[in-house]
């Protein structure tokens, strides 16, 4: 018998109503739309080329010539920053796809069919969560040639399984709710009712957790190109601009300023993104 | 006599023959999850269902009736037994072989609210049984989904819609035109009705009535409210900690109930009249129901029993039919039909 | 001078998507020690009734509008710290779920010995004796032996009992029992119903039985209050309600009832349409829409709680009129 109070509170499962009533996460998204599209369209609205040394201008703070600066060769920090963004986003969202996707498929066939496999596959993440990631991102980006395809596919492979613990988790729930049943009871395959049944409403925590995953994969490939390994220069990346720029931090702020202001406006984005679409997905409309 | 008493007695076709049917869960203790007990949810229990009756099945939580109609379908696979549909035996049967019978034999649940899936469409939803048994083509499909929609009650134009945009009500006939959908001829109702408003229960019930005569349907009809089992179903069987205690026509049974069991049940239901307020023909239960998992020894009921003799609590009673020529009626106690109803109070 | 007096109680719900009236203007009394049960179906606003009384209204909720006079004092304009004193102390409340009622991780007996502490500042000894007692009193055998177990190692019917245990181990003057019994299986909701007017006559308590189930008050209630979409519509005695319903909706929650006699197979009289959404406020009777008996008038205006005879009192054009 359901309670009037909790009728008055259940909730819609149209997503994008939901989304937009929540602020800051349709600024966030508004944010990295065009953070991306500049950054995408770099070679058509760059006002210099990425690699183009002008020595007569070196270590130029920002002006109206150079809004961003220039670094130690006299390239322009404003064009290497855009065009560093088209590969830490790339990367970003590469890693996040492949790690989520990796992630849904093992928790998903843990969850669902239990059991030994399901043991096989928790003891095999467990396995993986306990792996230091950086070091072993280090020893595998110097034995691979590091573009920014091979980048994405080795961050998303260390880390797919807060995806897996989670998916899993969801995957165990819905299967035992009553629709799941009477599916089954409907005939329907298992491949049906993983796919048509389950996955649809486990999407909450799957797409958090992508969103997640972007910022996450952004500071890592950062962080390997701090280290200089990764995508190596003179391609940009937002990584290896900090990296150029840690001996003048203190005397060329803007350096080091711009490339982690990108850094950090990208990935708090994604994350309030993440918490919108939370809200938004979750049915029961009790998050907040 | 309805019908389709008359059918039964005539030798009326059977459906559905379930037999010695077990269900067992294994209790799981320890780290290496080994089982130390079984919780016996069904017990050895035999039936049949004859085509066009309505069978209720009553009994309270742990009666193993609800397990009974889930492993009719095999939603649970049996720990023994055999369930016959039209002669094939369901546990037999191979994956593909289940999907191909599962056209013929649907369930409606319980709850409405979690029945359907929540990110699906109501057309979605109905359609979905057509997409799986690959019935018909795309416009055919949706043109049927239509058909189902105002079968139950609602219209065309609800396809579209998600399901907590209606009613309890509204989304149980959802869940009975999906039901529908495969045009099967026995449908196991999982308690239809509990989770709805009065009002609305008795709008499903006439519904289901009209559609069992439209479509020629055959019901197991699961409840735990004995007046809308009573009003709906043709014979009616009442389950005890996973066995059945009685079984026969409904009249019979209700008016003429010959286990405590039985009498304790019918005496519970409240009447809508002031003027009993005490209570005066009426065996009330002490104490709880047993752990399912643990059943007492003897006649499984005896605990709670007001006649209980140390025979009861000694051996199991015998299922046997103390009805007449014309139909039949089980029992299983050792002092059924011998002793009036009796005034018990007794606080556990 | 009645132990309770409720005054045009009206509780709203702000929710995104509208203002959902859940209690609209209802009002009743009851003496000390007499039984009322409230009854209605989900949305009917019952339940929030009876929180409202108690000021535990979730949020987005808010009891906008009436007084709630408890011996002699307005409970809504009560402080928190005194609600809270009322509370358990003088208004004990059961509720329908006693497995999320109950905390699982602490023992009976402290759970118990916990209103004591907290509201008669009792020593240890006396809450233990008063502990027992009133788990002997609701029918659990073995009281002493068992206060250090566990909700979970009791069933359900003996989770039920706890949960009056604590509500009435400060011997409160008003007991507000929500769908005591819906959880239940039948022979045990007879168990507890017996239970509970027993401990009625015992105490002295007076009871709001709050439930969807008309044909459970038949034996319990002195008085019946139907509830239908969060108004008050009809309110008598329980033989008055039982045999002279004068409201169409109450008329129709009577007859849609299955009969206990071997009925011939017809069909059950049952409402048409469904509840309304709250949310909209109708101008008319909010019945109106699926009532048989409505006119233009019973959709334009809404009635109000007029005494059809007496005590006996009924909010519907129709019945007044006669």
């Amino acid at each position: 018998m359901t309670e009037s109070v909790s009728e008055i509170r259940e909730g819609d499962v149209r997503v994008w109503p939901k989304l937009r009533r929540h602020r800051l996460a349709m600024a966030s998204l508004v944010i990295v739309l065009l953070m991306t599209l500049t950054c995408f369209a770099a070679p058509l609205i760059a006002p210099f080329d990425f690699d183009a040394i002008d020595l007569a201008n070196i270590r130029q703070a920002p002006s109206l010539a150079h809004w961003m600066g220039t670094d130690d060769l006299g390239r322009d920090l404003l064009t290497r920053v855009l065009f560093g963004g088209r590969v830490s986003i790339l990367i970003g969202l590469l890693a996040a796809v492949f790690g989520t996707a990796m992630g849904t498929l093992v928790g998903a066939l843990g969850g669902f069919y239990g059991g030994r496999l399901d043991g096989v596959l928790m003891r095999i993440t467990d396995v993986a969560y306990a792996i230091p990631t950086l070091p072993l991102l280090i020893i595998l980006s110097s034995y691979t040639r590091a573009t920014g395809l091979s980048m994405a596919m080795i961050i998303g492979l260390l880390s797919w399984m807060a995806t897996a613990r989670v998916v899993r988790g969801e995957v165990l729930s819905i299967k035992q709710m009553l629709y799941v049943e009477a599916a089954r009871g409907l005939g329907a395959s298992n491949f049906h009712i993983i796919t048509r049944q389950i996955l649809p409403n486990a999407l909450g925590p799957i797409v958090v957790g992508a969103t997640l995953a972007v910022g996450y994969a952004i500071i890592l490939e950062s962080s390997l190109s701090f280290l200089g390994l990764g995508v190596q220069p003179p391609t940009p990346t937002w990584g290896n601009l900090l990296m150029d720029a840690q001996s003048t931090m203190a005397t060329k702020p803007w350096l080091t300023i711009f490339p982690g202001l990108a850094i950090l406006l990208v990935v708090l984005s994604v994350n309030f993104i993440g918490d919108g679409l939370q809200d938004a997905l979750d049915p029961t409309g009790r998050a907040r | 006599m309805s019908a389709t008493a008359h059918n039964q007695l005539a030798g009326g076709e059977v459906l559905c023959r379930v037999e010695n049917l077990t269900k067992h869960f294994p209790v799981r203790r320890g780290f290496l999850r080994r089982q130390v007990g079984a919780i016996q949810a069904i017990d050895g229990i035999s039936f049949d269902v004859f085509a066009g009756e309505t069978l209720g099945l009553v009994g309270e939580s742990g009666s193993g009736k609800s397990t009974t109609g889930r492993s009719m379908l095999q939603l649970e696979r049996p720990t023994s037994g055999r369930i016959l549909f039209n002669g094939t035996d369901l546990t037999l049967l191979s994956a593909v072989g289940l999907r191909q019978t599962r056209q013929n034999m649907q369930m409606i649940f319980q709850d409405p609210y979690a029945s359907l899936n929540p990110r699906m469409r109501v057309g979605a939803i109905i359609r979905e049984p057509l997409d799986i048994h690959d019935i018909g083509d795309k416009s055919t499909r949706n043109a049927t989904v239509v058909e189902l929609l105002e079968m139950v009650g609602l219209n065309g134009g609800h396809a579209k819609q998600f399901p907590h945009e209606f009613s309890g009500g509204q989304r149980q006939r959802v869940g009975i035109a999906r039901a529908l959908a495969t045009r099967p001829k026995f449908i196991v109702a999982d308690e239809p009705i509990s989770a709805l408003d009065v009002s609305i229960q008795a709008q499903i019930v006439n519904l289901l009535a009209d559609l069992k005569d439209e479509l020629g349907l055959t019901y197991l009809f699961i409840a735990h409210d004995l007046s809308m089992v009573r009003h709906l179903s043709d014979r009616v069987a009442v389950m005890y900690l996973g066995r059945i205690v009685e079984m026969g026509a409904c009249a019979d049974v209700f008016d003429r109930a010959l286990h405590p069991y039985t009498q304790a049940l019918i005496s519970a239901i409240p009447v809508p009249d002031p003027g009993r307020r005490t209570r005066r023909q009426e065996t009330v239960l002490h104490s709880d129901m047993p752990n399912p998992a643990a059943p007492p020894p003897g006649c499984r009921f005896h605990t709670r029993c007001p006649l209980a003799t140390d025979l009861c609590r000694r051996e199991e009673p015998e299922y046997r039919d103390l009805g007449n020529d014309a139909t039949s009626h089980h029992v299983a106690c050792h002092y059924a039909g011998q002793s009036p109803q009796t005034t018990v109070q007794a606080r556990s | 001078m009645p132990l309770l007096d409720v005054r045009n109680l009206s509780t709203v719900f702000h929710t995104p998507s509208g203002d959902v009236h859940a209690v609209n203007d209802v009002s009743y009394s009851l003496q000390a020690g007499e039984s009322l049960g409230i009854v209605g179906e989900s949305g009917s606003g019952k339940s929030v009734g009876a929180l409202s009384l108690i000021g535990l209204v979730p949020p987005p909720g808010k009891v906008e509008h009436g007084r709630i006079e408890f011996q002699d004092r307005d409970i809504l304009k009560l402080q928190k710290s005194e609600l809270q004193r009322l509370r358990g102390r003088r208004i004990g409340m059961v509720f329908q779920d006693p497995m999320t009622s109950l905390n699982p991780v602490l023992s009976v007996g402290y759970q118990l010995a916990e209103a004591l502490r907290w509201h008669m500042d009792m020593n240890e000894t006396d809450a233990r004796k008063q502990v027992i007692e009133t788990l002997r009193v609701v029918g659990i055998a073995h009281a002493e032996e068992r206060l250090l177990d566990f909700p979970h190692q009791f069933s359900g019917g003996q989770r039920q009992r706890i949960m009056i245990a604590m509500a009435i181990i400060c011997r409160p003057d008003l007991l507000i029992a929500d769908e005591p019994t819906t959880a239940l299986d039948v022979t045990v909701q007879a168990q507890i119903v017996d239970l509970i007017k027993a401990l009625q006559q015992e105490f002295g308590m007076a009871v709001i039985w709050i439930t969807h189930d008309l044909a459970l008050v038949a034996g319990i209630v002195d008085r019946v209050a139907v509830m239908y979409a969060g108004s008050l519509i009809e309110y008598g005695s329980v033989d008055t309600i039982f045999t002279k319903a004068a409201h169409p909706y109450t008329q129709c929650l009577l007859r849609s009832m299955p009969g206990r006699e071997s009925a011939e197979r017809g069909r059950l009289y049952s409402i048409e349409g469904n509840p309304p959404d709250l949310r909209r406020q109708t101008e008319g009777c909010p019945f109106a829409p699926r009532c048989s008996q409505s006119v233009e008038l019973c959709l334009a205006d809404r009635p109000s709680l007029g005494p059809a005879t007496g005590a006996h009192c009924v909010a519907c054009w129709q019945a007044t009129a006669q």
